[in-house]
């Protein structure tokens, strides 16, 4: 593709592009930008960038509910527009992914720059005294093995449940309309259900997930930290099927910053069908 | 909407003579047109986006006879009009509701996941790098760190930002043509 011109296009353009794909331009207004779109090689090139950006904002939840519908309803309702979200999830995660590990190498520079990281001493303690060396192992190990089995407790304790559950695994940006929503069955007896939402990128330490309903806040998860599966990343809570009964909800998933607060990472469409 | 018209090589080349007495000319105008028409349904919420485009030039090329020795003007908004009729037929026949998208399939993911990886592995150094940059970053944090990664290249945001947009479309384009290979 050649880009011919986009960097002299106007702000008042660049507005009326975003306008354009949101479905905020009033009538004559759209008559107006389509007949120029058929001739204006930058304006075109400029309404293909806006649509990768728009995507990722849909995707991030950085919409405001009118545009995403709107956003929904027209650009993404069709096949271009689905094979894009679809690429813009991947490349999220590919993203995340590829910062994760960069995180992993700088902290390990670190650790291996620290005093713990000096560490390696430990092979010169093993050749002057096997004994004291080998007493320090076992105390790491045993000390490893019950910092892993209280998390193991915490996070069975966070989602225990012991009725009967279904799982239910959520895309971000799942488009929200008739049928286009992620549909979950609950059967009678069920009585948790259990949502895994897949991340768009794991950049936070840990995340906060509200179940909304009808505008109203029915059910906070936080402290959700991200586990890995097969198809990516993705944090889980559970939530008693009781609080849920037949209809459209909207989860919202935050990342705590480091200042403690929250920021939003991806909204989430449930339909609950009893 | 009448379908039955077909579009045959000679009122095509009809159609590429009015765009332009230089073929190639034609032939870039007639593709510019037709992309474009196709991005203007599918703004609209038009599932058949391509099919619309294509019946809007079938109805042109077959009027041609009869208003290119009158007709005056830009050919593009002659298509436009004919593009809004079209739109009008398409809005008074109820369309059905656009087949949803299925659940993403967890296998169809990771595989284009897979390609993802690969065409990105393809891309030179420096184009990954700022792949990585550019996208790295949410929100406030995401606007700072581009301006810094303008800084570093040494060229405007506006042309980081085309430059990125070049690279997103290079990938999925890759993407695609690895998939198609994969289930070929």
């Amino acid at each position: 593709m050649s880009l011919r011109g986009v960097s002299k296009l106007s702000e008042i353009k660049r507005d009326s592009v975003r306008g354009y794909l949101l479905g905020t331009l009033g009538e004559p207004e759209r008559t107006e930008f389509e007949k120029q779109l058929l001739n204006d090689d930058a304006l075109y090139d400029e309404l293909l960038i806006h649509e990768d950006e728009l995507t990722d904002e849909y995707i991030s939840g950085g919409l405001a509910e009118r545009e995403r519908r709107s956003f929904e309803n027209n650009f993404l309702s069709g096949p271009q527009g689905q094979e894009k979200l679809r690429f813009a999830l991947g490349l999220q995660r590919y993203i995340g992914q590829a910062n994760d590990a960069q995180r992993s190498r700088v902290a390990e520079s670190q650790e291996s720059a620290s005093p713990i990281g000096r560490l390696a001493f430990f092979p010169k303690v093993v050749r002057r005294n096997p004994t004291a060396a080998y007493a320090v192992a076992a105390v790491l190990v045993f000390g490893f093995i019950a910092i892993a089995w209280i998390a193991f407790n915490n996070f069975n304790r966070r989602t225990a449940g012991t009725g009967e559950t279904v799982v239910a695994t959520l895309t971000p940006g799942s488009v929200r309309g008739e049928g286009q929503t992620d549909v979950v069955q609950i059967r009678p007896g069920v009585e948790f259900l259990q949502l895994q939402l897949l991340l768009p990128a794991d950049e936070y330490k840990d995340y906060r997930a509200e179940i909304v309903g009808q505008n109203s806040s029915l059910h906070v998860a936080t402290d959700l930290k991200a586990h890995t599966s097969q198809s990516g990343k993705f944090v889980a809570f559970k939530v008693p099927a009781d609080v849920l009964r037949q209809d459209d909800y909207h989860v919202k998933l935050a990342g705590r910053v480091s200042d403690g607060e929250y920021e939003d990472v991806a909204g989430y469409f449930l339909r609950i069908l009893k | 909407m009448k379908k039955d018209w077909v579009l045959t090589q000679e009122s095509f080349e009809t159609l590429l003579a009015w765009l332009s007495p230089d073929r190639d000319e034609a032939g870039k105008r007639y593709e510019n047109i037709r992309v474009r028409l196709i991005k203007i349904f599918a703004c609209r919420g038009c599932s058949e986006s391509e099919d619309l485009a294509d019946e809007t030039i079938n109805r042109v090329t077959r009027k041609l006879s009869e208003i290119q020795d009158t007709f005056t003007g830009d050919p593009a908004l002659y298509f436009y009009g004919v593009a809004n009729k079209v739109h009008l037929e398409y809005l008074r026949k109820k369309p059905k509701p656009v087949p949803l998208p299925s659940p993403p399939d967890p296998e169809r993911l990771e595989q284009e996941y897979a390609c993802l990886e690969k065409c990105v592995e393809q891309l030179t150094s420096t184009n990954r790098t700022i792949m990585l940059q550019y996208y790295r970053e949410e929100k406030r944090a995401k606007i700072e760190h581009r301006k810094q990664l303008a800084d570093q290249l040494g060229i405007a945001l506006n042309a980081l930002r085309i430059r990125a947009h070049r690279l997103r479309t290079v990938l999925q384009g890759c993407v695609k043509t690895c998939l198609q290979e994969a289930t070929a």
